[in-house]
């Protein structure tokens, strides 16, 4: 899950234009999952449902076809995309995410972003999206950020 | 020469549908931006889900921007969803439109009586499209004249569906997006061999059949047209539950009572462990001089996403009883002021909403819950909204 922008290389607003779009693309492993729910305290005892994001026989019992990627992990995924692109001086003033289908572990999943708006500085907005191999949309949401400007 | 006017039928926006992304003036914007890039968009019409919304004016915007801005609704039927255009208060004084399972036949017939018309919204998807509902229980199509076959949030092989539908019993089709987002709007339109100016015009066009669905790639001076998907491809995800149904019992003394459900100690050590798991990089959570040196806030932050971190009690419980199986269905993030090392996050939740629709696995139920999280000087820091949904689902064999 690596990422393809610099998260040091600061992104401005007077370099920002509608229509800009940006991807990185992700491949989320039941590896990955564990991992995150782990460090994340997502896993344990007091919460029962968690094993149809890690279990294959739960997952079919609950008309999946696969374990799938936990939501809070899906919306880590495309925050990143966001902060890496920003850079460290960017702001996320609102993140809004719909969860529309299932990302299944190792699916080929595209995370893009796309600028909407970016007339009234220091605002930026952008939609965003999980596609997947299939060519579904399992996560679609919109974000306002802040950037700073040049001058 | 004919005057085309291409418009996209299914829209949603955040001033009336809960799951919509995309403000008026963002499509608006987006419609602008499309057509320097040589599209042909005239406008759009909004279809919200279960809310007629005529109290807002439009006007301005709609000057504005050149864009034609209509209305209609996405009704929920027991086939299925139904768009319905040019609304009408004989309309609106027929149904109960929060319900989930009107009766179809009579929707589209009041449609018709009431000097509008209605079409059945993204006909190939499962449960929500009329395709399933004909194949399967042999609904009649007598009153239905026009589905929407070019649907922007169906996959092709639904789209296909849809086409044979239209084919096997001779119904018209138009194209829309449903967008839910900015950038969506547009994907899938229809063209009108007539001028489009008004929700009249627009119900006499329909009702004059020169229109067909096309891409917003079709709308360019001089494109070849691609071939419209046929039903020869893999499956999307198959039905699940039903459409209606009893009730939904709750109680609903629950909704809008805030509790303290938990807190949160924020550490450079809980911060660093976050960002591991993340594989965070950011210097302005992770470079402790860096921060101080460059950095806005003149010390490290938590990322906004160590909210997610913390151990909460569920809060107020509205004792819902529908359903076997839960899931996310949707997250927003709201932050005020930044989160540093040693600070103490208090929480406090609220179930905000509880409502339900119909969608590809049947009927859902949504709970809302709002989380204000608040730091020990008393300052609200961010805010948080999580969308449960509850359905029934059928295991899968194997």
């Amino acid at each position: 899950m690596t990422s393809q922008h610099n998260p040091l290389e600061q992104r401005f607003f007077d370099d920002v234009n509608l229509g800009d779009e940006f991807e990185e693309l992700q491949e989320p492993t039941t590896e990955h999952v564990l991992q995150f729910m782990g460090r994340t305290g997502r896993r344990g005892e007091d919460d029962p449902g968690a094993d149809r994001f890690t279990d294959l026989t739960t997952a079919r019992s609950q008309g999946l076809e696969r374990p799938i990627v936990p939501g809070n992990m899906s919306m880590a995924m495309i925050t990143r995309l966001v902060t890496d692109w920003m850079g460290p001086l960017g702001h996320i003033i609102q993140l809004d995410v719909s969860y529309r289908r299932p990302v299944l572990h190792g699916d080929r999943i595209r995370s893009v972003a796309l600028v909407t708006d970016a007339e009234v500085a220091p605002r930026v907005h952008l939609d965003l999206s999980l596609e997947n191999e299939r060519g579904e949309r399992p996560l679609q949401g919109t974000a306002i950020v802040t950037l700073p400007t040049r001058s | 020469m004919t005057a085309h006017s291409y418009f996209d039928l299914h829209v949603h926006s955040t001033d009336g549908s809960d799951d919509a992304g995309g403000t008026v003036e963002g499509y608006c914007k987006w419609v602008e931006a499309r057509r320097k890039s040589g599209y042909h968009i005239d406008g759009f019409v909004l279809t919200e889900h279960r809310r007629y919304v005529a109290d807002i004016d439009y006007t301005a915007l709609a000057e504005q921007y050149g864009v034609t801005i209509l209305r209609g609704i996405e009704v929920e039927t027991d086939v299925g969803h139904v768009l319905v255009y040019g609304i009408n208060d004989d309309f609106l004084a027929r149904f109960d439109l929060s319900d989930i399972a009107l009766p179809y036949a009579e929707v589209f017939s009041a449609a018709e009586e009431s000097g509008g018309i209605a079409v059945g919204a993204h006909a190939g998807r499962p449960r929500i499209g009329l395709v399933e509902h004909v194949g399967e229980r042999g609904v009649s199509l007598e009153t239905v004249g026009i589905i929407e076959a070019l649907n922007g949030g169906s996959s092709d092989y639904e789209n296909g569906r849809s086409f044979d539908l239209a084919e096997e019993h001779g119904l018209l089709t138009v194209g829309g997006s449903d967008a839910h987002f900015v950038s969506a709007l547009g994907r899938c339109l229809t063209e009108f061999d007539t001028v489009v100016t008004s929700n009249e015009e627009l119900v006499t066009a329909l009702r004059g059949g020169e229109f067909r669905p096309v891409r917003v790639e079709d709308t360019r001076e001089g494109a070849t047209r691609k071939e419209l998907p046929s039903a020869a491809h893999i499956p999307a995800t198959s039905g699940q539950g039903d459409l209606g149904g009893d009730a939904i019992e709750l109680d609903e003394s629950a909704i809008g009572q805030e509790v303290h459900v938990g807190s949160l100690e924020v550490t450079l050590h809980t911060i660093a462990e976050y960002c591991e798991a993340l594989e965070e990089v950011n210097p302005l959570y992770t470079d402790a001089e860096w921060a101080e040196r460059e950095g806005p806030y003149g010390s490290i932050i938590a990322p906004p996403g160590i909210l997610n971190t913390a151990r909460l009690r569920p809060g107020p419980d509205p004792q819902i009883r529908f359903g076997d199986q839960s899931f996310m269905a949707g997250s927003r993030l709201e932050t005020f002021e930044p989160i540093r090392p040693g600070d103490t996050i208090e929480a406090f939740t609220q179930v905000k909403e509880v409502y339900e629709k119909t969608g590809r696995s049947g009927r859902m139920v949504f709970v809302v819950r709002r989380t204000r999280y608040q730091n020990q000087d008393g300052v609200d820091v961010a805010a948080t909204e999580g969308s449960m949904v509850l359905r029934k689902v059928k295991a899968l064999d194997g």
